[in-house]
């Protein structure tokens, strides 16, 4: 309608919002992504904390799988007594040790996400997503999986929205209940603001509601994201964009709260007791935050440590095939179910005989010797990292978010568009029996160059900057004359000695 | 004597057959899918609880002992819909409520099945008709079956959709000598089946997801048996009884195991509905897709 001046702007909620929903295929064919990637500009640590805090994305394992991994000695002491006094420094290594080992920690509180969308229930004890989603679901359903039923959607050739409109025109049978939606979806084009505005009234709050509303179905909301951006036109014609979703369903609402309530409601601000604080403010670091990020540091360090351990004083010896993790740690059962390897090599021949076959996920072959200023370097970190890194991710994020999965089922449906768990949302992340037995561990790059080089080239890097600087990535150089390696940290090269570079063989 | 409390016929037979291969395909199958060792574990003691009952049951040669088992039965079934513990206030307990509506039912029955044997035997039969029609997902009650499965695992659906739903019709069966006489009872039974039929039929057509497609193919056939066992074909609807079952159990498990995006294919040509003119086509469909009102009216009445 009226083009507003105002805080508010479609177009650019729309956008923020795509950045942090999970991406759903309409296939059953994943594409990866970093399920983070709202968050990529903020280091590894920080952005699982504060997707954990505000989204309530399970970003880690719980304490007690950490201190069973301890247990099971899959954590080396040693290493984690090295992550401790790296992060915590000498005085206090003590006191963190016995925080990261011993102390209990309670269980989370309840993320930031849906805070405001819960003052419906409070102020007028009434269940919007219960009331809205069922209908929306299956609507959506027929639309988007239209073959799965024996009687398709009948309106053919046009958007979500104006399928709705033209099935409403015609149907002696109303998706509303209650006469005001249904006229300003026949006879008005209103914009999200305008609906908003009716349902939430204080245009500061807009923002926000409309997150804890499309995020009150994520799998959902991911799904309609995806095929707007791929621009599918998935059955029939039909497109369905963001922007159809979100007006659907705030008509729905509109709906659901002229009914129950008749006119006895008030836009949503009008009556805020207490005004939940910013969606996205920064998060402060608790001890339990620190605790699982040295936890994480330290299981992938345990790992990477024996990977590391073999590129020592390696020049003829016979490379052993001895499995690093102990056996019961990898899917055994069907190959399909087993996750990707975790190591990805720049390098030459040489280089990769150290590692273990099945733990490397992509070899990239390389000799720093024809590329002195590392151009290629920066094109083959360009390519393979955002890609393996996000495969990665993938992995790790579905294996952690298992434990507060917000529709945790019984058990998987293989299927992407079959909702499962108890209120019909669609499942985000890889399914459970892909992700379960594996260790979430980030991706290992390792390549071969001078330290001061590769520094270089990753400040003139593009998209995969972030991903090393930022740690969702860790890199390893491993200098060619001297053969000593050195790990990316805080963008800088710190030398990596590993103390079992003796008992490694053997 | 003790024995004299159960009995062994033709429906006992069938029903047991039935209950074997579904309740061991169900342990099987729930072995396979199901996640963690404390799902399973539950899984199973429910899975046993649940035979209990349906042996019970099948077996009673009286309302007592069937009421006994139908108990344990009911009392599993929420335990299974209820398998992963999430449970939510709309709808979980609605299954619930409908298990304990049809309880209440029974009780009413037995009650006065002593006390108004000879005076008032329509009214037994009513409340018969009721328990069973509620306990197989007829109408009026008939929503409850479709939002457990959608809430349940598969392998505890396949004991719902096949099992304990087509109790309602054993119920039916047993007690058959009381309603067989009265007219009015038989007519009622068969338009419960024939309107719980038609109205499913529809919605199975709509739904995308498998598991409520299952649900409501399966009620259609369950009114599609009321209708037989009120024209008295026994037999034929025992053989109906066997066949959706085994058929449900069977598509529970395929529409687990492969899902591949070429299984649906685009068919060209036009259903009948989509021959029919627009405005009666889109009000049918919006009809089918709304349920007819009958989940939100079900919410409305449960909501606490």
């Amino acid at each position: 309608m009226t083009a507003r001046k105002s805080a508010f702007d479609e177009e650019t909620v729309l956008h923020e919002l795509k950045r942090f929903l999970p991406a759903m295929s309409p296939s059953r064919t994943f594409t990866y992504q970093n399920p983070l990637r709202g968050f990529q500009d903020r280091k590894f640590h920080d952005a699982a904390r504060e997707a954990n805090e505000i989204l309530g994305i399970g970003t880690t394992l719980l304490p007690e799988e950490y201190r069973a991994f301890y247990n099971s000695k899959r954590v080396k002491p040693d290493i984690l007594e090295k992550v401790v006094l790296k992060k915590k420094g000498a005085a206090r290594t003590f006191e963190w040790q016995d925080k990261v080992l011993m102390k209990k920690f309670g269980a989370d509180a309840s993320p930031r996400i849906g805070k405001l969308r819960a003052a419906w229930k409070k102020q007028y004890k009434i269940d919007l997503d219960e009331e809205v989603h069922p209908t929306l679901f299956r609507l959506l359903g027929a639309c988007l999986a239209p073959r799965t039923a024996a009687w398709q959607f009948p309106v053919r050739g046009l958007g979500f929205l104006d399928s709705m409109r033209e099935m409403e025109a015609n149907s002696l049978v109303s998706v509303f209940k209650t006469v005001r939606a249904r006229n300003l979806l026949l006879h008005t084009r209103p914009g999200i603001a305008d609906l908003l505005q009716v349902v939430v009234g204080d245009e500061t709050h807009f923002q926000q509601y409309l997150f804890d509303q499309q995020f009150a179905h994520r799998g959902w909301s991911g799904l309609v994201m995806e095929m707007e951006d791929r621009n599918s036109l998935f059955s029939e014609g039909r497109m369905v964009a963001m922007y159809d979703l979100v007006i659907f369903e705030l008509l729905l609402e509109i709906d659901a709260l002229d009914h129950r309530l008749k006119n006895r409601w008030q836009p949503l601000s009008a009556g805020l007791a207490e005004v939940p604080g910013k969606l996205f403010a920064p998060v402060p670091a608790s001890e339990k935050h620190e605790v699982l990020a040295i936890w994480q540091e330290a299981v992938e360090w345990s790992y990477y440590d024996q990977l590391l351990s073999r590129l020592y004083h390696r020049t003829g010896a016979e490379p052993h095939s001895r499995p690093l993790w102990p056996a019961h740690g990898r899917p055994e059962e069907s190959p399909a179910a087993k996750a990707p390897g975790t190591t990805c090599l720049i390098g030459g021949p040489l280089l990769a005989r150290n590692f273990p076959a099945d733990d490397l996920v992509s070899i990239n072959p390389y000799d720093f010797a024809d590329d002195p200023e590392g151009e290629l370097l920066a094109e083959i970190f360009e390519t393979a990292i955002p890609s393996c890194g996000a495969i990665n991710l993938e992995y790790f994020f579905s294996r952690t978010g298992l434990n507060n999965r917000p529709y945790a089922a019984a058990e998987d449906t293989p299927g992407l568009v079959e909702p499962s768990g108890a209120k019909g949302d669609l499942r985000t992340g890889l399914p459970a029996r892909m992700a379960e037995r594996d260790v979430p561990m980030r991706l290992l790059c390792v390549t071969e160059h001078y330290p001061e080089t590769v520094l270089k080239v990753i400040g003139r890097l593009g998209s995969a900057r972030s991903w090393l600087v930022n740690e969702w990535v860790h890199l390893v150089v491993v200098d060619p004359d001297t053969r000593e390696l050195s790990v990316l940290r805080n963008g800088k090269m710190v030398a990596y000695k590993s103390d079992r570079r003796l008992a490694a063989v053997h | 004597m003790f024995l004299n409390h159960f009995h062994f016929d033709g429906i006992a037979i069938s029903y047991l057959l039935v209950g074997i291969v579904v309740t061991l395909l169900t342990a099987v199958y729930g072995r396979r899918t199901l996640r963690s060792k404390e799902q399973i574990s539950r899984f199973y003691c429910t899975l046993a609880l649940f035979c209990a009952g349906y042996g019970i049951t099948i077996f009673s040669g009286d309302l007592k002992i069937l009421f006994a088992g139908w108990e344990i039965m009911g009392f599993a079934s929420f335990l299974l819909i209820i398998l992963h513990r999430n449970i939510t206030p709309g709808n979980t307990l609605k299954a619930f409520f409908i298990y304990r509506l049809g309880d209440v039912g029974l009780l009413l029955a037995m009650w006065a099945s002593h006390h108004l044997w000879h005076e008032n035997t329509t009214f037994v039969s009513l409340l018969l008709v009721m328990t069973a029609s509620a306990q197989a997902s007829q109408l009026p009650v008939s929503a409850w079956l479709p939002q457990a499965m959608e809430n349940s695992s598969t392998a505890g659906n396949m004991l719902l959709a096949t099992l304990a739903v087509q109790m309602g019709i054993f119920l039916l069966l047993r007690t058959m000598p009381l309603w067989e006489h009265q007219m009015p009872i038989r007519v009622l039974i068969a338009l419960l089946g024939t309107a719980a039929a038609a109205m499913a039929a529809g919605m199975v057509r709509v739904q995308t997801v498998a598991r409520r497609r299952i649900a409501y193919a399966s009620m259609t056939h369950t009114g599609l048996i009321f209708v037989e066992v009120a024209a008295g074909f026994k037999s034929l609807a025992l053989a109906h009884f066997a066949a959706n079952a085994l058929l449900r159990a069977y598509q529970l498990v395929r529409s687990q195991e492969c899902q591949s995006p070429g299984q649906h294919v685009l068919k060209n040509s036009l259903t009948w509905e989509e021959r029919l003119p627009k405005k009666l086509q889109y009000t049918l469909y919006m009809l089918y897709m709304k349920e007819w009102g009958m989940y939100a009216r079900l919410s409305k009445y449960l909501r606490a």
